[in-house]
């Protein structure tokens, strides 16, 4: 009963977001994307109210959600919606790759260790003590990592909130909200498909991210999150969405600090693209109104402000470049002997060589994937030691965003969009 | 287009194909007993006897994770943070470190490995994994 009450309150999650979602005219786009900003939302509220020492209660936390969400619908209840696509073979596709990746979680094969470590523990002290327990962050015994943003173990808590609350009883369904990170490939795909115009290029995305994840072993903690924000923010961007984009990227900032330069490479390829800051500066006031929200919650109670995670010790050893160049297409496997880069890196390439003028609009998104792979060699070029076991631990994880935006550039630069939404 | 990204996407999803008949060759279908069974067992190992053990422990009190190792000792109670949120830990170990007193002051110990239990904590209790020792006085 409390992992059907868990899955239940994830459900409730999109009538907290319809709100941010309203403009969106295809149905499942509009609820794969209330979902993201729901849960932006509610760790937003989550964060504010224990700023303000008020104690986290289900009806406190969703009534003022579902109350503007509510408003806003009424507000814009004539939508001509537009009418999706529904390609048999695509779809079939997409429902294989989420169960792939969901069921690699229920078997335990794809739970990441850190998920046991900290972040599902953050989850149960944060349901326990219904706020965003800054005791224990600052605890003798503190958890690892109490500098990572709240929103995956606020939405985890969430959960538990809401099952204890309504069953009365308070026991961590810990598989199950695990398994709840396919929940966000597959509230990513109909955004990704609604941006895109092209189920085929969704499913191919939907199969390379769903073996990626698998591989990378995310269930449970916040790559799954991240990827998606990223890669609904990105494109956004290239589909001219730009409230949406800034949405994404306000929630993958209140994700994983990764974000920062992923975020930081993508606005270099839009001032590119724009050849003006008008955009990058929304997208970057957003993406630092996200981060801005965490450090104020640090500096309200006391923390270190800001990321601890990436030590640069600004000492390059050079004999690390072998081993890097070594390592790195190992850790780019994907969970498909690295398929997926290939295939659409071939699709660039064609575009590239028949249809130049098509790669422009992917500007935003080809970019930053070299921006990246530079930033990654920067940052091994500074490490001391177990070099090749650190970027097999961490490579497959921090390369998904460029991987993401690769798959994401070859399907708005093929343009094989639904002719009828042109 | 649409049919290089049809193929594609059934090329990639040849190697979750892979990986699916390996397990389904080398593992049985069953309810996992962790959250990290097939994936971490020497995690997986922690957590069935902390999950085990948490019965024995009640809410509000105090417990200790004693271990062979310092590693095994961090390692089972940043797992235990999770499982005994609602338990004071007073942990022998804490990031490989020992601590001052060494946990004496918890009610509950618990003992991962052979149960044998501390001298001051004679009531003993085997649980899979180890032992639950209560001290009378903590």
């Amino acid at each position: 009963m409390s992992v059907l009450m868990y899955v239940l309150a994830y459900a409730l999650i999109p009538m907290m977001g319809l709100s941010l979602a309203s403009s969106i005219d295809s149905r499942s786009a509009r609820i794969g994307f209330a979902f993201l900003a729901g849960a932006l939302l509610l760790t937003i509220e989550a964060t504010l109210f224990t700023m303000v020492c008020v104690p986290w209660q289900l009806i406190l936390l969703s009534l003022p959600l579902v109350l503007a969400s509510a408003i806003v619908l009424w507000r814009r209840r004539q939508v001509v919606w537009r009418r999706e696509d529904t390609n048999p073979v695509a779809i079939t596709i997409i429902v294989v790759a989420v169960l792939h990746f969901l069921f690699s979680i229920i078997t335990t094969q794809s739970i990441n260790p850190d998920y046991v470590l900290f972040w599902g523990t953050k989850s149960v002290h944060f349901a326990m003590s219904r706020s965003l327990d800054a005791c224990y962050l600052m605890s003798r015994f503190a958890p690892p990592r109490i500098d990572y943003p709240p929103l995956l173990p606020i939405v985890q808590a969430w959960g538990l909130l809401f099952s204890s609350d309504v069953l009365f009883s308070a026991e961590m369904p810990w598989i199950t909200a695990a398994a709840m990170s396919a929940l966000w490939l597959a509230a990513a795909v109909p955004v990704i498909n609604w941006l895109t115009g092209s189920i085929h290029a969704t499913a191919f995305w939907t199969a390379a991210m769903a073996a990626s994840l698998a591989f990378c072993g995310s269930g449970g903690n916040a790559e799954a999150m991240l990827v998606m924000y990223i890669s609904v923010g990105a494109a956004a961007i290239v589909a001219g969405r730009t409230s949406i984009a800034a949405i994404a990227f306000a929630g993958a900032m209140l994700t994983k600090e990764e974000a920062l330069v992923t975020i930081g490479a993508i606005l270099i390829g839009v001032v590119i693209y724009d050849r003006g800051i008008r955009r990058a500066a929304i997208l970057a006031a957003s993406s630092a109104a996200g981060a801005s929200l965490w450090f104020a919650f640090q500096r309200r109670f006391g923390m270190h402000v800001g990321y601890d995670r990436v030590t640069l010790t600004h000492t390059f050893h050079w004999s690390n470049l072998p081993t890097i160049f070594r390592e790195m297409p190992k850790s780019l496997a994907a969970g498909c002997w690295g398929l997926s880069w290939l295939i659409a890196l071939a699709i660039i390439i064609y575009i590239a060589v028949k249809m130049p003028a098509r790669l422009k609009i992917a500007i935003p998104l080809l970019v930053p994937i070299p921006l990246l792979f530079a930033f990654f060699v920067y940052l091994y070029l500074q490490y001391e030691s177990s070099l090749a076991m650190k970027m097999w631990w961490v490579l497959p994880r921090l390369s998904m965003p460029a991987l993401s935006l690769l798959i994401l550039a070859a399907a708005f630069a093929a343009d094989d969009r639904m002719r009828a939404h042109d | 287009m649409r049919r290089v990204w049809m193929i594609g996407a059934i090329i990639v999803l040849c190697g979750p194909l892979v990986t699916w008949s390996s397990f389904l060759r080398t593992h049985r279908i069953e309810v996992p007993a962790s959250p990290t069974e097939n994936d971490q067992p020497q995690l997986a190992a922690y957590w069935r006897f902390l999950a085990a053990a948490r019965p024995l422990v009640p809410a509000g009190s105090s417990y200790t994770i004693k271990a062979s190792t310092a590693d095994d000792e961090t390692q089972l109670f940043m797992l235990s943070a999770g499982l005994y949120a609602d338990v004071t830990p007073y942990p022998a170990t804490y990031v490989w470190q020992p601590q001052p007193g060494g946990g004496s002051e918890a009610k509950y110990v618990l003992v991962y490995g052979a149960p044998e239990c501390p001298a001051d904590a004679p009531s003993m209790h085997i649980v899979a994994g180890g032992a639950v020792c209560v001290r009378d006085k903590p």
